[in-house]
């Protein structure tokens, strides 16, 4: 993958010697400094046999396997491992079709799809279009988070065994990528009770087993045999184990008991090295910011906002806590591979004599109060630095962490505070970000500003792809005048790998799914 | 098992220990000084608690990334930070002693109200028997069956993460270690003959307690204070790691080691020395309770 | 026998309709309970849909009484996120949660028990105070810090034991010995002083007197005296136990019950967290009947009692 790195060793002045060191002079256990690495004898595998089995440990799991149910990216690695959707996002950003032979318009308001002849699900029967409006009805009818993105499509006409016809309401050029998302492909036979513990789908492993709270097992799908972009399976069995400490996680992998571990902090990478493992650490399409509340005083008048986002200093904070592949974002697109991604819009820069002059001019010279909020769990380190820079000039920060019931609760409260800290991914196509927190409308916005509203939906509504990708971009350049948010960095997924080198490339969608592309082997 | 009752001992001539309300002076000569190498590591931890912020110049929140994770002087620091930087480079010894004093004021004032509350439920509970006894027995029951952790969960789930909030799962769970112990040297101090006594002559219960009561119970009382503030601390900081105590905007012990843990492979000092110190608050409070209990045996014998 | 029976029988509804009621007034005190595991960008609609399907559109008094009786009668309702009986989402972890207590009791009884015996029978010397400043500081680092400290030694380092997991009894030992480090540093301390404070008595005295020799003092006469109260130590430690699992099974990725619970309490899942805490009261209020009977057996006269006053150390 181009944008995939290995990294050296970034010379923290640590090292697992020195531990040892420290404990010895701590007291009479030198002898730990003597003893070999247990696992770093493990043998690689050759690359042409299958592996047996290639463990996963995630930060976390599902207790439920619902689709329309399960949120986070890191489940979805489950399910996308289990279930094949008409579409994939590959790494390149861009929608191919997946279960599906074909995909495109007919006009504005029609998607034709047509699947690949001969896929069958698990339990042997053949994938045939209606489980499309089977998917498509599942979603919409329930109470996960993605059943208001497909309130749009109004019906699915069957045309014959593998062709169908999604018909929506109003163009809407942002359903594929929901589709590539949210929805998957299950049988007939299916019911929501066994969706939830004993998932059929007719992707590359099969379901074996949930243990909740410790692992998935899954086995390979021997009928997975079409060249799919998906890729194929990397061994018989895979498991995914739930484990939350990232220091177990990297004990784990340097015991062998896991293959690949997610989310490595940027710190542990050279401990992962001296593990024998090697690190990985790619963009995802996700990016952070902080979302402001131009509903309210001080924020509602821009020069204050524009002042915020140059009194923040990214890459300062990109280079120490979060590794090189993130850097400053000009506005919410991560990269080139979203849609409105502007090359040529510039971040705002790192400049303290300018916030002064902007404050200033808004009659705040003396700088003011205000809270940050953020969901218990998230990264609280970054905030304190930006707490620390933004008070040096003169607006002085006082973080609050709220439990996360509370925190989705308020999002459009006029009495929570006005600066809010936003991870969200994926974000290919920004419709649903946009519509959901910036379009004064919409339920997670306390954003004011009427030529956003006319913009977005425009954009929603515009069914050919380069002319929504020129809206979004004059919406860019909107948001560099009047900016709904301090834009931060783009989201970066780091990963330790053991026992499997070079066979598994990390995907731009951050699911870890244990698959290879056929051409590529070592 | 340790009978503070005093009557018997003194023959009748006093009904409470000789001396001030913490130390009592006579006998304390004859068991040797109470002051001892035991009571080393409280002093120590104290000292670095309580002159925080005089003694440390340099400011717990000031950050530096360029120089984070730095180690500690011995091992290739300097004496600037005499004890490394953390991951956002704050000096680690300023923050400790910063978290210290927080820790410190957790464990006290929780320990402090429990004791309040549970002696005068134990009081109660002891002296008047009855229904009285069957309902604060009951309550404690009720008390003893939830686990902290359990109650910290439900509340930080409802409530939210805050050191008010904090404080009341530990006031709430740590009553009852107090009311317990004294509920049964209260139900022993009241068969005693002086109290039997007072009784007769027509003194009614306010007095009796405050006479007789009270003093008697102050040494065991002391004790239960101290091992309760170790103990305290100790939830404090599990409480914190596992983010059902204190909210991070606060410098704290146990916060400090579930920052560091992530690090731990790379520069393990940063929990390490918090560990330090929360271990020695802990055992510093446990020795000074063993100093004070074989103290006030000492006076009785 | 009945008696005690029948009135740890009725404690044990009164503890569950209480704890039940303060589950219930404190979710409700908390906002909008939906909140927690519904999406933010959620519709009125679904909003609406989903308040009648837990039924948080119903009366407080009616959610009271059947969260109440519920919680009597082991019918805690589907989980909220997932639509599983919450009841069996608790249930499916806590053989592994129990087994994990059961683990760190033994473990924590026998080495407490030694080492306490040990100190208070050795001359004052190195190995004694060597014991001692171990029951101190095992009873000083929190069991978070010394489960990192093991995964890192025994796993790491070493490659003797898991680092996570639950396949086989290797994976439990790490765990239930952090687990068992600080009430057996507790009970070691209490034994030493119990066995101290005993061996001090007249009757030990006389039996010295009588001849005997020394081990048959210390097994036939002070040990059976100084068991006692450290028994019904035990039982108080019971509540810690079960708390500690689940800081324990955090560190460890140890699949128990206290991961469950602190994800329902994030989420606010209320059949989850319900159930949840009255299968704790019901695990710690079990271990204490155990030892009351065991109390009871070895000595008629402590019985009950013996757990509410004993722990004196």
């Amino acid at each position: 993958m181009r944008t995939e790195h290995h990294l050296a060793r970034q010379g923290f002045h640590g090292s697992r010697r020195s531990f040892v060191t420290g404990l010895s002079a701590l007291g009479g256990t030198g002898w730990l400094a003597k003893l070999p690495e247990a696992g770093a004898k493990a043998t690689d595998q050759t690359p042409a046999t299958m592996a047996d089995e290639i463990v996963i440990d995630l930060a976390g799991g599902p207790d439920n396997l619902d689709p329309s149910l399960t949120r986070s990216t890191r489940d979805w690695s489950v399910l996308h491992s289990v279930y094949d959707s008409i579409l994939l996002l590959n790494d390149e950003g861009e929608l191919v079709p997946l279960a599906a032979e074909s995909f495109g318009a007919l006009d504005d308001v029609t998607y034709a799809v047509t699947l690949r002849a001969g896929l069958r699900f698990h339990d042997g029967t053949p994938v045939t279009s209606d489980a499309i409006e089977r998917g498509i009805r599942y979603v919409q009818n329930s109470e996960g988070p993605a059943a208001a993105n497909f309130q749009v499509v109004e019906r699915v006409e069957i045309m014959d065994d593998l062709s169908a016809r999604i018909v929506t309401n109003e163009p809407a050029a942002w359903l594929p990528s929901q589709l590539a998302v949210w929805f998957v492909l299950f049988p007939e036979s299916a019911t929501p009770e066994s969706l939830g513990r004993h998932p059929v789908g007719s992707g590359p492993y099969r379901f074996v087993s949930l243990e909740p709270g410790n692992e998935v097992t899954l086995s390979r799908n021997p009928d997975y045999t079409w060249a799919s972009p998906k890729g194929v399976a990397l061994a018989e069995t895979a498991r995914f184990r739930f484990v939350p400490e990232s220091t177990t996680r990297l004990a784990d992998l340097s015991t062998g008991s896991a293959n690949i571990i997610a989310s490595v902090p940027n710190d542990a990478i050279s401990a992962v090295e001296d593990a024998g493992g090697e690190v990985i650490q790619t963009p995802v399409l996700g990016s952070a910011f902080l979302r402001i509340a131009t509903d309210a005083a001080p924020f509602d008048d821009p020069r204050v906002c524009i002042a915020i986002n140059h009194a923040v200093d990214v890459d300062a904070i990109t280079e120490s806590l979060l590794g090189d592949q993130s850097r400053r974002l000009a506005s919410i697109f991560p990269d080139e591979r979203s849609i409105g991604f502007d090359r040529d819009l510039a971040p705002f820069a790192y400049d303290p004599e300018r916030v002064r002059n902007l404050l200033a001019e808004a009659q705040l010279a003396d700088g003011f109060a205000v809270r940050l909020q953020f969901a218990g769990g998230e990264r609280d380190d970054v905030l304190q630095v930006i707490a620390a820079q933004l008070g040096a000039v003169g607006i002085d920060v006082t973080l609050e962490s709220t439990e996360l019931a509370t925190f989705n609760g308020s999002w459009r409260d006029p009495e929570s505070a006005p600066l809010r800290l936003v991870t969200w991914r994926p974000v290919f196509d920004p419709h649903t970000l946009l519509s959901l927190m910036f379009a004064s409308t919409g339920p997670l916005s306390r954003n004011q500003d009427a030529m956003a509203d006319d913009l977005i939906r425009q954009g929603a509504i515009e069914p050919d792809t380069a002319s929504r990708a020129g809206l979004y971009r004059e919406l860019g350049r909107h948001f560099q005048e009047s900016p709904p948010a301090v834009f931060l960095w783009n989201l970066t997924a780091t990963y330790g790998i053991k026992g499997i080198q070079g066979r598994w490339k990390p995907r731009g969608d951050e699911y870890i799914i244990p698959t290879q592309l056929k051409d590529v082997t070592t | 098992m340790r009978d503070l009752m005093v009557a018997d001992q003194h023959q009748g001539r006093r009904s409470r220990p000789r001396g001030g309300f913490f130390w009592s002076r006579t006998p304390v000569r004859r068991a040797g000084t109470f002051w001892n190498a035991s009571l080393l590591p409280l002093a120590a931890f104290l000292a670095i608690a309580i002159p925080a912020r005089w003694l440390f110049p340099s400011d717990p929140a000031s950050q530096e990334l360029v120089g984070r994770l730095a180690p500690p002087v011995m091992f290739g620091g300097d004496w600037v930070h005499p004890l490394g930087t953390d991951g956002l480079g704050r000096d680690i010894l300023a923050r400790i002693a910063s978290g210290a004093g927080l820790s410190l004021s957790v464990g006290l004032l929780a320990a402090v109200a429990s004791a309040a509350i549970g002696i005068t439920v134990g009081m109660l509970a002891g002296s008047l028997g009855g229904i009285v006894d069957v309902v604060a027995t009951l309550i404690g029951e009720l008390g003893l069956a939830i686990p902290t952790v359990a109650a910290g969960i439900v509340l930080t789930a409802t409530l939210g993460q805050s050191l008010p909030n904090l404080l009341g799962i530990l006031i709430f769970t740590g009553w009852i270690s107090f009311a317990r112990i004294i509920r049964l040297q209260c139900r022993q101090l009241v068969r005693s003959e002086f109290v039997q006594a007072s009784y007769a002559i027509g003194a009614d219960w306010p007095w009796v307690t405050v006479k007789h009561l009270l003093p008697n119970i102050r040494a065991i009382a002391i004790v239960l204070l101290c091992q309760q503030i170790a103990a305290v601390m100790l939830w404090e900081a599990s409480l914190t790691y596992l983010g059902l105590g204190l909210p991070i905007e606060r410098i704290s012990l146990g916060g400090m080691i579930k920052d560091g843990q992530v690090q731990i492979y790379v520069a393990w000092w940063v929990s390490l020395f918090p560990g330090i110190a929360i271990a020695l608050a802990v055992v510093g409070f446990n020795l000074a309770a063993d100093r004070f209990q074989t103290a006030f045996d000492a006076a009785i014998r | 026998m009945l008696r005690s029976a029948i009135r740890r029988l009725i404690l044990l509804v009164i503890t569950i309709v209480s704890t039940s009621t303060v589950v219930f007034v404190l979710i409700h005190l908390g906002g909008d309970p939906i909140d927690g595991f519904l999406s933010p960008g959620s519709s009125p609609e679904v909003r609406e849909e989903v308040r009648e399907r837990v039924g948080l559109d119903r009366p407080l008094i009616e959610q009271y009484g059947s969260f109440v009786l519920g919680g009597l009668s082991g019918d805690f309702g589907e989980s909220w996120r997932d639509r599983q009986p919450a009841l069996i989402a608790v249930m499916e972890r806590l053989p592994v949660t129990l087994g994990l207590a059961g683990m760190a009791i033994v473990i924590s009884v026998v080495f407490g028990t030694i080492a306490g015996i040990v100190s208070a029978w050795l001359e004052p010397g190195a190995i004694r105070t060597g014991v001692r400043v171990l029951a101190m500081l095992g009873q000083a680092i929190p069991a978070f810090w010394l489960g990192t400290m093991g995964i890192f030694l025994f796993a790491v380092k070493l490659g003797w034991l898991p680092a996570s997991g639950a396949d086989g009894w290797r994976s439990v030992l790490l765990p239930a010995l952090t687990l068992a480090a600080y009430p057996g540093s507790v009970l070691a301390r209490v034994v030493q002083a119990s066995m101290i404070d005993v061996s001090v008595r007249p009757f030990v005295a006389t039996a010295r007197g009588k001849g005997l020799p020394e081990l048959t003092v210390w097994t036939r006469h002070i040990w059976p005296n100084a068991a006692l109260p450290a028994l019904g130590f035990v039982g108080v430690q019971a509540g810690f136990l079960v708390g500690g699992t689940i800081v324990v099974e955090s560190v460890f990725a140890y699949p128990g019950m206290g991961r469950l619970a602190l994800q329902a309490a994030t989420e606010r899942d209320l059949p989850v967290l319900h159930a949840f805490v009255i299968v704790t009261v019901l695990q710690v209020t079990a271990i204490n009947i155990v030892i009351d009977l065991v109390s009871g057996r070895i000595d008629p006269r402590q019985g009950s009692n013996a757990r509410l006053g004993a722990a004196n150390a």
